[in-house]
């Protein structure tokens, strides 16, 4: 409980959002297709996503990135450097601001297909997603979305460093792609 | 202005710089102290299958855990001096259906993984289903290399 009260305003961001379009908002489908990276130590991770916005506020997000080690270890069950898959889908809430920018928030499912160590290992978790999306052209934007995980399964430590020390469960997305209206 | 808003979001960035995210596995059981496993020939039994074990699934069984076990020797000489010994049963019993081609095969697999002297270190139970009762085993002896695979922390 103590848990869900501290993740209460950021449970409240996306609900805001959605309920926040004017009445008088026309519907305006959008859909885009970009490459994007998660900024992790120690890995990369980097992959394609598209999205579909049904309206102007409201979309869905869904991606697939690559992940390897940054390095060989012998040590590690890894054969090599590749570790895996990621798979997201994501529900979005867009809120324009401006020509330019458009401010998203979101939740869904991150899962970690960890191909690298076995065919059956992966993990999952619940991200909260903020995102500030700038657009160079009407149609190419770049954007940052840091992802803040409400929930992990045992064994997928955001915000751990592999030596155990601590910080935030967060990580940051970034990534360029282009858009059909 | 926007370029100074590209400027700050990159500033951002740079200083959030690379978040740590960690993957890891603890093991199932204590690797250092059951370092070395032998692989009993798994006893099978079921619709349209002789009972009697299968060197074949030990075979595999063995292959498997060397690929990816915490196990650090995994041997099939019943003679070798071991620290565990790993049982395996397999039930595998065919699930008909009207249509032929639709049949599936349907592996019940218990096992068990105990010391030399019969200490039980650890037990499970897994189903598992496919098209040939072949596969069907080879999934449920996959779920129990699974099982013990190794510990990580990346």
């Amino acid at each position: 409980m103590p848990r869900l009260a501290r993740h209460l305003p950021l449970l409240l961001l996306p609900l805001a959002l959605a309920l926040g379009p004017p009445a008088s908002a026309k519907s305006d489908t959008r859909a885009g297709l970009e490459a994007e990276g998660l900024l992790v130590q120690d890995k990369v991770i980097a992959g394609i996503s598209g999205y579909f916005f049904f309206n102007e506020f409201i979309g869905v997000d869904l991606g697939f990135s690559l992940m390897f080690l940054d390095e060989d270890r012998p040590r590690d069950p890894v054969d090599g450097v590749f570790l895996g898959g990621l798979v997201t889908a994501h529900l979005v809430f867009g809120l324009p601001i401006g020509d330019q920018f458009m401010l998203r928030a979101g939740t869904g499912l991150d899962y970690f297909a960890l191909w690298g160590i076995d065919d059956e290992e992966g993990k999952a978790a619940m991200p909260l997603l903020a995102e500030v999306r700038f657009y160079v052209t009407d149609s190419l934007s770049v954007f940052a979305q840091p992802r803040y995980y409400l929930f992990s399964s045992d064994g997928l430590e955001p915000g751990v460093s592999v030596d155990g020390e601590e910080s935030l469960p967060f990580v940051i997305a970034v990534g360029v792609g282009g858009e059909w209206r | 202005m926007s370029a100074r808003c590209l400027l700050f979001a990159g500033l951002l960035l740079t200083v959030a710089g690379c978040a740590p995210l960690t993957f890891s596995h603890e093991g199932a059981i204590d690797f250092d102290r059951y370092r070395v496993v032998y692989i009993q020939p798994v006893a099978t039994s079921g619709d349209r299958l002789n009972t009697g074990y299968s060197v074949g699934l030990q075979d595999y069984l063995a292959r498997e855990l060397a690929q990816n076990s915490g196990f650090t020797v995994i041997t099939l000489d019943p003679t070798d001096p071991v620290d565990v010994v790993l049982v395996v049963d397999l039930y595998i019993d065919r699930d008909y259906d009207y249509d032929d081609d639709d049949d599936e095969w349907d592996v019940d697999a218990s096992w068990i993984l105990r010391t030399p002297g019969g200490g039980v270190v650890d037990q499970g139970r897994v189903t598992e289903s496919a098209v040939t009762e072949g596969e069907a085993a080879e999934e449920a002896m996959d779920a129990i290399a699974y099982r013990y695979l190794a510990p990580y922390r990346l």
